[in-house]
């Protein structure tokens, strides 16, 4: 469904040239549920961008190794597809979730969710006022929120419009889901509840999802997690437990400053680590067979002893004795502080 | 179509697109007015020019030319010709009742005649009135005065015939007199009159013009070449009305007489001259010299003798009464400039056949001709023009101003869209093209300049229906009179919007908001999605 090769993804910050992604091969298959597990300013927000047809990767001979970029989503490739293709391509094959909502807050509920089926050349109901309306009904019915069609985003909860944005994503039936951080801004209830409502819609709708996320519960929810680190994908696991995606997560590379980090800002991207020498950790997860399932045993033991996993001056303080409640919360409050 | 939408909602939650709404309102209806108002001013100069001389005047001034009944028949023959009447033109000065003098302009017509190529009839002011005018909502004008009606019935009548008690009678312009007082409503009162007495004091006289007024006119009398004075005469006239023509330059300038009576007094009715050696020489060879007169009876003054010729025979001839003017109107409405234009060759044609009918008798006609044929559009060309020139003027001027509108609108989107670059990350996203983005905000300057432009030409309409009240009012209350009739020709601001000029101001007022609107639009169209999601 999704097959991405050589991508290659540099910013160019006045005479800096800031490399975010260094070269990613990465498959998707049909109707699998894919979480890229990545620290802030890993390049995974840059990752579903190019895969959404939003941004364009590097040209081969822009990229280290020279070799011809490709992405490929339900048969349709997007490297040198014309901008008019890559609209098309937004508004029929794909529907982003964002962290942050994006809702137009002139707009009410319907109208932000039939929005997206309003396109030009759009989804199935560009045409079709009625059609369209029904539909966006019918999908804010599912997302419970049919008492709350004529009201502004401002006037909802942050659930709430979460939940809005997964509908106007699915109004179009894409093929294919792009949500980044969906529960990123929501806390831990709400955004389970919402990653719920995200989930079941999908599995109803047999779309392909790819999300990216450095949440443990998402994870924990995958068919697959792969990890993105400095912008390669350094890790691919399977399914995994929660405790066994809390411990991916804890796993991740944390920025040493403090300071906004993501792939939008690439020059406050850490650049403290060696790209091709992975930290303990990531050694740890690389040595797992991307084929393994792991359980909370497995990825305790693929963790270095205590003594050596405590990390100070920017990293988290984890302990393989700690149970994965405290993991999750010690993880999460550290990337609350990343962000 | 997510355009309508969109446009719809920012428009109506937003304080900056109405404010730039407003700018271009205020600026439509700035620019509207101001039109309007100049050209209402160029229509009046135009309807002026007819209103007391028709649309061709055939004019030999001073001297006058002979025959003019039967030019007028041959004139009212032709088809484009409606009707032809015969006035003499001259200066005087007019003793007024209340012992001052005033130079004026003097013509002479034939009432009922003058009325059929003019609009002597509407312009009478004295004349009994139904409805008040639209500003006397107190009907405090004279006119509507129920026991002064038969009264104005009968100074209606003596106008029109430029005769009262059965004598030769004057119409004197409105303002001629300054005996009469003009309400801010429009119409006039007539005044008290002190006239000052030779002891230095003065005197109330209870004057109302058409009933009891009278002036003395004094003109000069000129021999038959018209190239010296050879008298002064006086004559008393009773004022038989007043006519209000709406220029203030006639309506105080103009005295308009009984055409046999200023024609007596220029010395230009029907008698007996002496005839020119060319004449004689013609009529010896025709046969038809009359006896010669005793050299000694001859009153020199009218005489075309010089001294070489002083002691040769003396023939006295006929002498037909003369005009200065004949006055024509054309059929159709010729209120146009450049529609009088065939009429005015037509009238050539038929006045050079009328003078080769009569050569050495009257002026001759055709290109080199000694006779002037003007379009009332020829005669007012220098002020027609002015005007014209001021217009484009003035607009231009405001059309600069205007363009403020167009940057204005620019500034307001450009912010606008900074403000709403997540938006448009979103709409991108979504998978809206680049020219659907521009095509949003270029729609919602379409809407801006629509509301803008809509409400400002119905603004122009309100200000300029109501203009004369607005400068009235301003006058009463603050003291201001912008519109002063002594400089600015008519006694009125003009008050109509021509249609189709506001059609052109509310579709220029349109594009530009789109034009400005246009930058903008690109800026968002280029926008990085990626970014335009980021954007904080």
């Amino acid at each position: 469904m999704l097959r991405l090769r050589n991508i290659h993804k540099t910013y160019q910050l006045g005479r800096t040239s800031v490399p975010v992604l260094r070269g990613v091969d990465l498959d998707v298959a049909r109707g699998e549920l894919l979480v890229i597990l990545g620290s802030s300013g890993s390049g995974k927000s840059t990752l579903l961008h190019l895969m959404g047809g939003l941004d364009r990767p590097d040209k081969a001979q822009a990229s280290a190794n020279g070799l011809a970029p490709s992405i490929e989503v339900d048969g349709v490739q997007l490297v040198g597809l014309s901008q008019r293709g890559l609209d098309l391509h937004r508004s029929r094959t794909v529907g982003f979730v964002f962290q942050f909502y994006h809702l137009l807050p002139e707009l009410t509920v319907l109208e932000n969710v039939m929005l997206a089926a309003m396109v030009d050349g759009g989804g199935p109901f560009a045409g079709d006022a009625q059609g369209r309306r029904e539909r966006a009904m019918t999908l804010l019915h599912s997302v419970g929120l049919d008492h709350r069609l004529h009201h502004r985003p401002v006037e909802l909860s942050g659930g709430e419009r979460q939940r809005v944005a997964i509908a106007r994503a699915l109004i179009n039936k894409p093929p294919v889901l792009l949500a980044d951080e969906p529960t990123g801004n929501l806390d831990s209830a709400t955004g389970a509840k919402v990653l719920d409502t995200l989930l079941a819609l999908r599995r109803d709708h047999r779309q392909t999802m790819v999300i990216v996320t450095h949440d443990a519960a998402t994870a924990a929810r995958a068919d697959r997690v792969v990890r993105l680190v400095d912008g390669c994908v350094m890790g691919e696991m399977g399914e995994m437990s929660e405790v066994a995606a809390v411990r991916a997560v804890a796993a991740l590379p944390i920025p040493l400053d403090h300071d906004h980090v993501d792939a939008e800002a690439p020059a406050h991207r850490p650049m403290h680590e060696p790209m091709h020498e992975p930290t303990q950790s990531s050694h740890a997860l690389q040595a797992a067979p991307s084929d393994t399932t792991t359980d909370a045993t497995n990825a305790t033991e693929l963790l270095p002893p205590p003594a050596e996993t405590t990390r100070t001056n920017g990293t988290l303080p984890l302990s393989a004795s700690q149970g994965p409640e405290q993991i999750l919360h010690a993880v999460r409050q550290a990337l609350q502080r990343t962000d | 179509m997510f355009q309508p939408l969109l446009v719809r909602r920012y428009l109506l939650s937003k304080a900056m697109p109405l404010l730039a709404a407003m700018a271009v309102l205020l600026c439509a209806a700035m620019v509207l007015v101001t039109w309007s108002v100049m050209n209402g001013f160029l229509n009046k100069l135009i309807a002026s020019g007819r209103t007391t001389t028709g649309d061709v005047t055939i004019s030999f001034p001073v001297q006058g030319f002979p025959h003019a009944d039967e030019l007028i028949k041959m004139l009212e023959k032709d088809p484009l010709v409606e009707a032809a009447a015969p006035m003499i033109e001259g200066y005087g000065l007019l003793g007024l009742p209340n012992g001052r003098t005033r130079t004026v302009f003097v013509r002479g017509v034939d009432g009922p005649q003058y009325a059929r190529v003019t609009s002597f009839s509407d312009i009478i002011w004295w004349k009994p009135l139904d409805e008040p005018m639209p500003k006397d909502s107190d009907r405090a004008d004279p006119r509507l005065k129920p026991d002064l009606q038969d009264d104005l019935r009968r100074y209606v009548a003596n106008g029109r015939t430029l005769t009262r008690d059965d004598s030769a009678a004057v119409v004197l312009g409105i303002e001629l007199s300054g005996l009469n007082d003009r309400n801010v409503a429009g119409f006039y009162h007539p005044l008290r009159a002190l006239k000052m007495l030779p002891d230095g004091t003065s005197t109330q006289i209870d004057v109302f013009m058409p009933m009891n007024g009278e002036v003395v006119l004094t003109m000069l009398r000129t021999d038959t070449k018209g190239l010296s004075a050879v008298g002064s005469v006086s004559r008393n006239f009773p004022v038989a009305n007043e006519f209000n023509s709406g220029t203030f330059e006639i309506d105080r300038n103009v005295v308009i007489a009984r055409m046999d009576a200023v024609q007596e007094m220029m010395g230009m009715s029907a008698g007996k001259r002496v005839a020119t050696p060319a004449e004689v020489e013609r009529m010896r060879k025709a046969g038809t010299l009359p006896p010669p007169e005793p050299t000694s009876a001859g009153d020199g003054g009218e005489s075309f003798a010089t001294a070489a010729t002083a002691s040769a025979p003396r023939y006295l001839i006929d002498d037909p009464a003369r005009v200065t003017h004949v006055l024509v109107r054309g059929k159709g409405d010729l209120g146009v400039l450049g529609a009088t234009t065939p009429l005015r060759e037509r009238v050539e044609e038929i006045y050079a056949e009328f003078a080769a009918k009569h050569p050495g008798v009257v002026p001759s006609g055709g290109p080199a001709g000694a006779i002037d044929i003007l379009t009332w559009e020829d005669q007012n060309r220098t002020m027609i023009q002015a005007v014209q020139k001021e217009t484009g003027l003035v607009l231009f001027l405001f059309s600069m101003i205007s363009l403020v509108a167009v940057v204005l609108v620019l500034t307001i989107f450009w912010s606008m869209i900074a403000e709403k670059t997540k938006d448009i990350g979103v709409m991108r996203a979504l998978g809206a093209s680049r020219s659907a983005v521009a095509g949003t905000w270029l729609l919602y300057g379409l809407a801006i300049g629509l509301v803008g432009s809509t409400v400002g030409v119905l603004l122009a309409y309100v200000i300029v229906w109501n203009i004369n009240a607005i400068h009235d009012w301003m006058g009463a209350t603050l003291g201001l009179k912008i519109w002063d009739p002594a400089v600015y020709y008519f006694t009125e601001i003009p008050s109509k919007v021509d249609p189709g000029k506001a059609l052109a101001v509310f579709l220029a007022f349109i594009v530009a908001c789109v034009v400005g609107a246009l930058v903008p639009a690109v800026r968002a169209a280029r926008m990085d999605p990626v970014r335009a999601l980021r954007f904080e």
